[in-house]
């Protein structure tokens, strides 16, 4: 009952921070003229609208990608940064910006395929790695993929074309949502929803794959198969959002933990729970980049301003459960 | 349901020694069988076939009248539930979230545990008499708890068949009687109960038969007394041993500190 309460909580912050968002800007709109106000109206439903929900599918999928990938990898520091998949997706990006066309649809399409290749290098090369434990493995092949594609953005870079080709990287790496229309947030919608619809029908099954892995499958779920399952959902998830926003730092990490610390382990209230808090905290966040200023502040740099303190917050914050977590 | 053994061979790829070199074992239904060995004997390697992690080369497994083929995944995980030693998870599941995962043989893939569920981890917890700990985290609990917790999380799977990993290893006496005492009441309920084990004083406490493995072989197999002579065990373990009688039960001990 109590954790129905607090659900309930998350829902009406989550419904109160949508509503309020779309008033919210340098114009402000005033509810009872929307529909009389032909500009207004055109702010309140071409501009705002799409950004909003954006930013909900936004911190709805980053932040169910982050707790099953830390479900699937045992690993509670597991994330699109670790595993190498946002770097995959900003080199993917950054190729398309350079060397295809500055379409978003080929921009967004080459950074789903190289996050992709990313979490199948990092899978490749951890299984490769002669010692340690999975964790220990996969975060050491994440590195060394991370590292290399981080590597090939920075020599991109430094080879783009400074008047017309190095501004559109740039910006495209600080992420942000500046300039989401409709057609953007269609684009993500059908791959992001669908990653997040097999999450959340998944979401029980998801917490056996923390378990030791011969006794995951002495109980019929042979983690060897079910967990790259749900990476590629997850990345697939991961991808198609960052695709539009670029890279959004933190909130895979940051969210699941903040469910956790709310709504305890188990994967069936963790997951959704993630879901509706990073809708809420992402549209806030895009809510503060877009207004605090006179000029945009890219999201990804709200976030990281404010996700890498709460996260030490919530790191040092321990000993309210009496759980031996010593990890 | 018993489970037949018959010279099964087993090597990990890559590497020429063989870890089981032809095992055979009659496990019978309703009795405790100790899988008695030192370490790297290939006890954790004979469990890993018997519950199809690993497919040996040579060799066949019967559980009942079928062979171990005949069985998917999740059809032998109704039949066979794992108790591993340690679990090891960085996440604090509650007790009770943890036992729930044992029900997933009984639930299809895409269902999440209901009130019939949640009332077998009900009946498993009283049945152990650990009630009590449902609400608490499994990453704080003691050992013994530990050990009670995982063997109620392969119950939950309703098994037919237990597979006990070192059950007794770093717990005090206390907790080392009760997990044991739990064991024997399995098998007196019907179940089929194997541990593994490299304390013969367990062995004669609780286990109907014995198989002693040594190198990938089983080198004596029978009721306790019959099987575990001074012979035998100074042979296995390399050490020298006494064996007596304390109240009827057999008890060995070490008589030299030095190895032989």
């Amino acid at each position: 009952m109590r954790q129905r309460t607090r659900f309930s909580i998350l829902l009406a912050a989550l419904c109160i921070v949508f509503v309020v968002s779309l008033l919210v800007g340098r114009y402000s709109l005033d509810p009872r003229e929307l529909f009389s106000n032909e500009i207004g109206w055109n702010i309140f439903w071409n501009i705002r609208m799409p950004r909003v929900l954006m930013a909900a599918l936004l911190g709805t999928a980053l932040a169910m990608s982050g707790a099953a990938l830390q479900s699937a990898f045992k690993n509670p520091l597991a994330s699109p940064e670790i595993l190498g998949v946002s770097q995959g997706a900003a080199f993917g990006a950054a190729f398309a910006i350079l060397f295809l066309s500055n379409s978003s649809t080929t921009i967004e399409l080459s950074a789903t395929a190289f996050a992709l290749l990313a979490l199948l290098v990092t899978y490749a090369i951890s299984s490769a790695i002669g010692f340690g434990g999975q964790v220990l493995r996969l975060v050491l092949a994440g590195l060394a993929v991370s590292a290399l594609f981080s590597g090939g953005v920075g020599f991109m870079k430094s080879i783009a074309d400074p008047l017309n080709k190095l501004p559109v990287l740039t910006f495209w790496l600080l992420g942000g949502l500046s300039g989401v229309v409709w057609k953007d947030l269609l684009y993500a919608l059908p791959l992001a929803l669908s990653g997040i619809a097999a999450l959340l029908v998944m979401r029980w099954r998801i917490n056996l794959l923390t378990l030791r892995d011969d006794v995951a499958i002495s109980i019929g779920s042979d983690p060897r198969r079910f967990r790259p399952v749900v990476a590629t959902i997850a990345v697939i998830a991961t991808a198609a959002v960052t695709s539009v926003a670029g890279i959004i730092a933190w909130m895979g990490l940051l969210i699941p933990h903040a469910a956790r610390k709310m709504f305890g382990t188990d994967n069936r209230v963790v997951i959704p729970a993630s879901a509706m808090l990073g809708a809420t905290l992402m549209i806030a966040f895009d809510d503060v980049a877009r207004t605090i200023s006179a000029g945009e502040i890219p999201l990804g740099v709200v976030t990281s301003l404010i996700g890498a303190p709460l996260f030490m917050f919530l790191l040092m914050r321990r000993g309210n459960r009496d759980d031996g977590d010593k990890s | 349901m018993g489970i037949k053994v018959r010279d099964v061979k087993y090597g990990y790829p890559g590497f020429r020694v063989d870890v089981l070199k032809g095992v055979t074992l009659n496990l019978r239904e309703g009795k405790v069988t100790a899988l008695l060995g030192v370490n790297g004997s290939g006890k954790t390697t004979l469990f890993k076939v018997l519950l199809k992690i690993l497919i040996p080369q040579e060799g066949s497994i019967l559980f009942g009248e079928k062979t171990i083929n005949e069985f998917s995944r999740n059809d032998l995980s109704r039949i066979v539930a794992l108790v591993p030693q340690e679990e090891g998870s960085p996440f604090p599941y509650t007790v009770f979230e943890y036992l729930l995962m044992g029900r997933a043989p009984h639930l299809g893939f895409f269902s999440t545990p209901t009130k019939r569920d949640e009332d077998k981890i009900v009946e498993v917890l009283a049945d152990l008499g650990i009630s009590h700990l449902g609400q608490r985290n499994v990453t704080g609990l003691s050992g013994g708890e530990k050990r009670l917790v995982f063997i109620a999380r392969a119950l939950a799977q309703e098994p037919e068949i237990l597979l006990v990993d070192e059950p007794t290893a770093h717990l005090d006496l206390r907790n080392k009687a009760r997990v044991l005492g739990v064991m024997r009441e399995m098998a007196d309920s019907g179940r089929t109960v194997i541990f593994s084990t490299h304390d013969p004083n367990e062995a004669s406490l609780v286990a109907d038969e014995v198989g002693i493995l040594n190198e990938g072989k089983i080198v004596g197999f029978g009721p306790p007394a019959s099987v575990m002579t001074e012979d035998a065990l100074k042979a296995i373990y390399g050490a020298e041993v006494a064996i007596g009688r304390v109240k009827g039960k057999l008890m060995v001990g070490l008589v030299a500190a030095k190895v032989m």
